[in-house]
């Protein structure tokens, strides 16, 4: 009797610490076969650089951050909307600053902080219309948002060899890895 | 000979328009300087001139007095599940799936831990005013035994936080106080305001179910709410908290459907 308990024990507690350290599962190979799920679609060299686009409409909104008479609001992954907020009743779309990859930010003395997948960028944006990459801290989130925001849901796993996550498209897959 | 007289006249009227009109575009010219103010599920914040950042499991400390260099002067290890990060006076409040953790950056900007105030596992954004700090958890698939209520914590002892009151909640995300007024986002279950004259006691004023909420900024001076959801940007005057007028929307894709 005691030997199956202690063997559950120790099987949760290692599914418990798995799931404490990633925030999604490994599922074993013969969980499932073909299954509806989600792919990882990665970044093409143009949607990685950092840079000033004309006002866009909000997608996916994320978390906000007011600077001054400004509304910053994240499109999560895809960058940040810039709102002129100087009169509340009619706020202004004015740009969207491209950051792939991006669902923090914090703006000190016309630098703005923000995550790209697992770097810390300071980007200088004194000139909005042209915003500056003026520092990369690689390598600060271990994980990034490497994963769908949807959960119970199967999913690729997504290659960091393949670089930058932005999106994910419900497909049918074969036999993830993945789960959350 | 007339028209020569004119010229010094033409002249300064020229430059008249010319310099209003400078004035007027550098008036909307973009200013991002000092330091801004970002909604309660941020997991950045600034406190001190340092830029302090949480991931799943740890908190970090950048010197950014040199923005082209940020220097990482630290990673201090916070346990699993690190959600949000919430500066208060001289103290970083985060919110995680396990509870609430205080830490002092009063004689070090390397985060010094003070105390650590447990719960159920749920997911968890914090706020704090007036030595009251107010805590949401809200149930979710990874935070699957997560209960969905705002516990109203005793902070004034930072080494000894003590729970003062539980409310039931529907889905609670983000928050946001302003004095005694208290402004809590209800995920899709939209968003809800509390009097919180009785710190320890918060009442409900009204619950606006149709704008769906996930973070929210109060605007002490005017007195405007910003809540942002999957419908867009929902903008509000909360002069009088029992009766809030709606100053503007931007609509998203998903709201504009």
């Amino acid at each position: 009797m005691k030997a199956p308990l202690l063997k559950l024990l120790i099987l949760s507690s290692l599914c418990f610490s798995l799931l404490a350290c990633e925030p999604w599962e490994r599922v074993p190979d013969f969980d499932v076969e073909q299954v509806e799920g989600y792919r990882p679609i990665y970044a093409t060299e143009s949607e990685k650089q950092i840079k000033t686009l004309p006002a866009q409409e909000i997608d996916d909104p994320g978390k906000i951050y007011v600077i001054n008479d400004y509304l910053l609001l994240v499109d999560r992954l895809k960058g940040i909307h810039v709102f002129d907020n100087k009169n509340p009743e009619n706020p202004q779309n004015i740009g969207f600053i491209q950051i792939t990859g991006s669902n923090d930010v914090a703006v000190r003395d016309n630098i703005l902080y923000a995550d790209q997948a697992t770097d810390l960028l300071a980007i200088d944006i004194s000139n909005p219309e042209n915003v500056k990459i003026a520092s990369r801290v690689k390598g600060v989130f271990p994980f990034g948002i490497q994963y769908p925001q949807q959960q119970g849901v199967y999913f690729e796993c997504p290659d960091p060899e393949k670089g930058l996550v932005i999106a994910w498209e419900l497909t049918t897959l074969q036999s993830p890895k993945c789960y959350r | 000979m007339k028209n020569l007289k004119l010229y010094p006249v033409l002249i300064l009227f020229t430059a008249l328009v010319l310099s209003v009109l400078t004035s007027c575009s550098s008036d909307s010219e973009f200013d991002g300087s000092g330091e801004g103010k970002g909604g309660s599920m941020a997991r950045f914040t600034f406190l001190k001139g340092y830029l302090y950042v949480v991931d799943q499991s740890t908190l970090k400390t950048f010197d950014i007095s040199n923005p082209e260099n940020p220097n990482l002067l630290g990673t201090e290890n916070v346990g699993d599940g690190v959600e949000t990060i919430f500066p208060y006076e001289n103290y970083l409040f985060l919110g995680t799936q396990w509870g609430m953790k205080i830490y002092s950056v009063e004689d070090d900007p390397i985060p010094n831990f003070l105390s650590d105030f447990e719960h159920s596992f749920s997911c968890d954004p914090v706020v704090v005013s007036n030595s009251i700090a107010y805590v949401t958890l809200r149930s979710g698939t990874t935070c699957q035994t997560g209960e969905n209520r705002m516990e109203v914590v005793d902070v004034s002892d930072l080494r000894n936080p003590r729970l003062l009151n539980t409310i039931p909640m529907e889905n609670p995300h983000g928050l946001s106080v302003s004095d005694t007024v208290l402004f809590v986002c209800e995920g899709d279950f939209g968003f809800k305001v509390f009097n919180i004259k009785d710190r320890s006691n918060p009442e409900l004023i009204s619950h606006y179910d149709s704008i769906p909420s996930y973070d929210v900024i109060t605007n002490y001076g005017r007195k405007e709410l910003i809540i942002t959801g999957r419908n867009g940007i929902f903008q509000y005057d909360y002069q009088d908290p029992y009766q809030l007028k709606e100053l503007s929307q931007i609509l998203s894709t998903q709201g504009n459907e």
